[in-house]
Formats: C-alpha cells, structure tokens, sequence
C-alpha cells in the first residue's frame, strides 16, 4: 500500500493535465461537415476515428482537425432507422454502455442483411450489439485467438474453433459488406468495405471471425434476450420479433436436457435397485393348488377351498385360474376370503379358447387359462368362494379346472409401468432438442444434422 | 525518490523510478532529460486536446496481489488511432508498461537481452524467440505499425518528445500472451505480458469522465 499512500505526495505537478481542455468539458463537439455545412456532433472524440454527417451520409475523418471527407456521399439504396437510438445508454451485464455507431451490413451472396450498434463505455472500451433476425447478442473482441481446426478445408475454413475450453462449429461462412453506416467508429468506416466472415456456435456464445487475407479479427457473441435488451435502453420504441432459432440461442429443451438426463439416469438405478430387492426377496411360495370339477354348459354350486396360510405381512397374490375349454367358456367369480377378519377380495375372469379353419388357414383365440394378481394383502389364514359357470360346449359333461394360489411372486409389472412413466417426460424434451437442433441449423451449409448432398 | 528542479521554471520534478531519464514538468511542461543528477532543458510538452482514457498519473492498481502506481505516460498515434503506453511503478520498485488500447488493457515488462531480428525483416507471420533462456518464448507477430508519440507526461525511461518516431510490433503466443518490441532509433526495447480486465486491476484514484 506504500505506493497508494504516496500517491498525494506526488504533487500537483504530475495531475496538472487534468487541467487541460480534455478534463472539465461535456463529452459533445460540434462541429461543420465540410462537405454540407451541417453540424455533427462527434460524442467521443479521441476516441472515434471517423463520423458520418446525419444530413449528407458522408464519412468524416475525427482525428482531422478539419474534419477531412473520407467518404463523400454514401449512396442510400435504404434508410435504416436504429431501433436503439444513438445516444441511448444502458446497462448491460451490469455494465453501462452507449449507443454511438449504427451500421447495417449484408451477406454478400444472400442479401440478408443484419444490424450492428457499436456500444462504448469509457473505462470499458467497445463492444457490439448485434441484430439478427430479431435476435441478440453482445460482442465482445477477443485479444486472445481461438484455436481452429477441422476438415472444412474445401470451404476454406476449419469446422471447429476452441476457446476457454469450449468447442465450437462452424455455422457460417461468408463475406459480409457494409451497407449504412450512422454515428462515430472507432475506425475509418466505408459503406461497401467487404470481410470475410466465419461463424462458430456453442449457443448461447459464438465465436466470430472477421478479416481479409493480412489479419483475422476474433470477437465473442453471447446471446441477449430481447427483453433484456428492451429493459436496457428505455428509449426502444418497439423491437422485432424473433424468427427461429438464432445460431447461439440457447433453447429451453437443450437446457434442461442434461438435467433431465441426470435425473432420468439416477431414477432409474434407483427403480432397478427396487426391482432387485424385490426380486430376491419375493418368497414365491405355492399356498394352495386344487383341482374341481363342473358340469358344462351351466352355472356350478359354489365351490370352497381348504384354508391356507399367506406369511408375510402385506405383500401380493397370485391366483391362476386353469380350465378345460375348447371352443367353449368358463367363467369364474371368486372370493378371497380371510378367515380370521372377514376381509374380502372378490375377482371375476372368463377363461374361452376357440379355434378352427376357414379359407384354407387355421385361427385360434383366446387361451385355457388367466392368472392374475391381487396386491398388498395383509396376512392371515384365507380360502377361496368360487361360483362358475360355463357355456358353448357340445355336449353336457363333466370337466375340470384348476386353482393355483401363490403368495409373494416377483412381478415386473410395476417397474415397467414406473420406466414408462419415468421416461415419459425426458423422451418429450429429447425430442424436442433433436427437433431444436434440426431447426437452428437448417439455416447452416455445415449442419451436422443434414447428410452430404 | 530523486527531486530535481525544473532547469525552466524551478518547480520540482519527481523521479520516483531510478530507471526514469525522462520528465514533463508538471507545472510548465518542460521537457526534460536527467543526466545523472541534473536536467537538461529539451524544449515544451503542448497540450492533449480530446484525451478520453480513465487512466492518470497518480492511479493506483493492482496485479499479482502487489500494488502499482502510474507514474508516466506515453501517447502514440499510427495510421488507424492512438493508444496510451502507461508507465507503472510498483512497491517493490520493479516497473512495467500498463498498454491501453480502445478499452483493452496489457500488463508488460521489459525482457531484457533478447536477440531480436532486424526491423526490416519483421512481417506478419514470423515466429520469434523471445526468451532468452529459450524456454517458452514463441511469439508470432501480429501488427506492425509505424508510431509517433503525440504526447508525454510524468517520468519515463525513454526521452519521449513529441515527435518521437518509433515501429511497434505487436505479437501474441498460443497462451494468449501479449508481447511487443519497440523499434526506436538507438533503443529496440521487448515487452512481455498479458491482457487482463479493467476490473481485475482493481485501479483507485482513476480518472473523473464527465457523464460517467
């Protein structure tokens, strides 16, 4: 801290510059465009290298003293009007910036053209907004190069761009001219002046790379909400909508994806743990298995089981009912009964199998036999009230069936039914990513989404 | 801290660096060069119209948990803009060049005894050792740029008169770091640093810009 003490000590000499013209004057000169005699207000001379005069559009040296003509007349094929004024201040990543530059530049193949609004701040220095196709984003020059690599190299460029440890792909390749320019640069602009452009996305950033044969430019965009931007700069009448999917726009399916993801990954080891515990703890064991007859083609006197003991607090049941039917039915209703309570279950199930041949092919439906589970049935002694009856048989006779009671079987019923609920959700948004992704590459040559033409 | 008076005006003149051999008068705007323990009279600073930067003698920062004052300043101009070369003293005495170009700040040192190729065969492109141990030197030259100083102020190691002519290279390595040489007639001097953020400085006493 020495140093800062010793700071007052240096005397007033070493301060005195502060006395200068530059010092205690507002930030505004005015002066005459050479070329009409108009007034320009340049904001930040010193700063700004060039000025465009509002009433002519011809482009001013401000380093000149006189305000040397660099570029008279620029030829308006339109009038752009910046959504954001210039002048307009606002804060931004908790950064205040103003609005001093305006230029609209084009695709030079496409026409499609975007808006740039130079933003300055005197401690901060420059950065960009950029508008495209009522998108946003905030640009930043980068001092350190991305590496690039990859296969692109018929297109001329590298596919990939690596910056602070995120990976980007080439999204654009173009040349890009200006097309209007209004406000103060902090360079010599002129409407016409082509770059080359490479854009690579890792939404919501994008790396940039601008230049000509000598010297390539790196800038960083990161994606602005349009109501962030609206919330900045008050002076905004109205803001376009957005169209699409912008190349660095972060979409809501892609952020909450690897969350999703996650938790759809731990719930199901979780719901596999439970089915394995279930498993291997199931007792699966046979209480009771009885055969009785009944007279076809009618209803049966009921039919009563001996007692049988369920172990196990709660857990389910099985009953498998099995019966002789061909091209006939059997139907059953039954009562699980618990001894000591009362406690009853009732089911119902109808047993048909029928077959036979038509037009050359044979067909059968239905099957002998139905099993079925009742779950979460407490312990105790119970038997079984069966009443049934049957039909379609040939004949009146005497046939069997079956009744097999298990108690405590493993099931798979519930875990499929959990996956599927599960998994509901997450294949939605991974859907819907894929769907995104498609989207905001279609307006790519290098969409990883589109096989090779 | 060495205070001499201003062979103009008598007003004292501070050299807070042992290495400064250069001083604007803070009163008259002299310019003066120390000889040893005198000063020698080389003419008059004229006033910076339009000077915008946050920076001025007297701020203090910080880098590396150590604090720095600036002590002098040297302004160029090239064919596209200016930038402001600010020479920083820190509390151990070391010193270094706080580089400040439309918003974007670089911490330098000098590197001393590095063999550096002549002016003339410097292009954009070439690779350049710039440690003398051979170690992690590599630099890769960016920009080259003719550069006269516009304006001086405080204490500097260089006789920085208006006028001075200089070529700067500017040139980077894959880490990012920043790197210069200064081709100047009699004095090629290299600097080695970084870019780091405004706010990482942590700058006290910077500059009032009205509006802001």
């Amino acid at each position: 801290m020495a140093g800062n003490d010793q700071a007052p000590g240096m005397g007033g000499g070493s301060r005195e510059p502060q006395r200068g013209p530059s010092g205690d004057k507002p930030a505004l000169n005015t002066f005459t465009c050479t070329n009409c005699g108009a007034s320009i207000t340049v904001r930040y001379l010193g700063h700004s290298l060039s000025v465009v005069c509002e009433s002519c559009r011809s482009v001013l040296d401000a380093r000149d003293e006189n305000l040397r003509v660099v570029d008279k007349h620029f030829r308006i094929t339109q009038q752009f009007k910046p959504k954001i004024p210039l002048g307009a201040r606002g804060t931004l990543r908790g950064r205040q910036w103003e609005v001093i530059g305006f230029l609209v530049r084009q695709d030079a193949v496409s026409y499609f053209a975007w808006e740039e609004y130079l933003l300055f701040n005197p401690y901060y220095g420059y950065r960009w907004l950029t508008l495209n196709n009522g998108h946003w984003s905030l640009v930043t020059m980068l001092k350190r190069k991305p590496e690039a690599w990859g296969k692109y190299y018929a297109a001329g460029t590298e596919s990939t761009a690596k910056f602070d440890g995120k990976e980007y792909k080439l999204f654009y390749l173009g040349k890009a001219s200006v097309l209007y320019v209004l406000g103060e640069f902090y360079w010599t602009v002129r409407v016409g002046s082509e770059a080359n452009m490479a854009d690579y996305i890792c939404p919501p950033y994008m790396l940039s790379r601008e230049g000509d044969k000598n010297e390539n430019v790196w800038s960083q965009s990161e994606y602005i909400d349009a109501k962030e931007i609206k919330k900045a700069f008050k002076e905004i009448e109205e803001l376009p909508l957005a169209i699409g999917i912008a190349p660095n726009q972060p979409t809501e399916s892609k952020k909450v994806m690897p969350m999703v993801t996650m938790l759809w990954v731990t719930f199901l080891v979780l719901l596999f743990c439970l089915q394995t515990i279930h498993m291997t703890g199931a007792r699966n064991e046979r209480v009771l298995a009885k055969t009785y007859s009944f007279t076809t083609n009618t209803q049966n006197p009921a039919v009563t089981t001996p007692t049988f003991k369920l172990e196990k607090k709660k857990a389910n049941v099985q009953i498998e009912v099995r019966a002789d039917v061909d091209n006939s039915w059997f139907y059953v209703y039954g009562e699980l009964v618990n001894d000591d309570n009362d406690l009853t279950y009732t089911f119902e199930r109808t047993i048909e199998y029928y077959h036979g041949y038509e037009g050359g092919e044979s067909w059968s439906e239905g099957s002998r036999q139905s099993s079925f589970i009742i779950s979460s049935v407490p312990e105790g002694n119970y038997y079984l009230n069966l009443y049934t009856q049957s039909g379609d048989y040939k004949v009146l006779d005497t046939k069997s069936f079956d009744i097999q009671v298990d108690r405590d079987v493993s099931t798979y019923a519930n875990f499929f039914w959990s996956l599927l609920f599960l998994s509901f959700i997450p294949i939605i948004i991974w859907f819907r990513t894929y769907t995104d992704e498609v989207m905001r590459w279609s307006d790519s040559d290098f969409s990883p989404y589109q096989s090779d033409e | 801290m060495l205070t001499l008076n201003c062979t103009s005006c008598g007003a004292e003149v501070f050299f807070r660096s042992r290495s400064s051999v250069f001083a604007v008068c803070g009163f008259c705007k002299s310019t003066l060069v120390r000889k040893d323990m005198n000063l020698e009279l080389l003419g008059k600073m004229a006033d910076l119209q339009y000077d915008l930067t946050p920076i001025q003698l007297g701020t203090s920062g910080k880098h590396d948990g150590k604090s720095f004052d600036v002590i002098g300043r040297l302004k160029v101009s090239y064919s596209d803009g200016f930038w402001n070369e600010w020479y920083v003293l820190f509390n151990d005495g070391k010193t270094g060049w706080l580089a400040e170009a439309q918003g974007f700040l670089a911490l330098c040192f000098t590197r001393e005894n590095v063999e550096i190729p002549s002016s003339r065969v410097i292009k954009p492109g070439l690779v350049i050792d710039l440690d003398p141990r051979g170690q992690t030197g590599s630099f890769q030259v960016e920009d080259i740029r003719e550069v006269k100083c516009i304006y001086s102020e405080g204490e500097l190691p260089v006789n920085a008169v208006q006028g001075r002519e200089s070529l700067s290279v500017d040139l980077a390595n894959s880490d990012g770091d920043f790197a210069s040489i200064e081709y100047a007639k009699g004095e090629d001097r290299v600097f080695v640093g970084k870019y780091i953020d405004f706010d990482d400085f942590k700058f006290r006493d910077l500059r009032r810009i009205d509006g802001w």
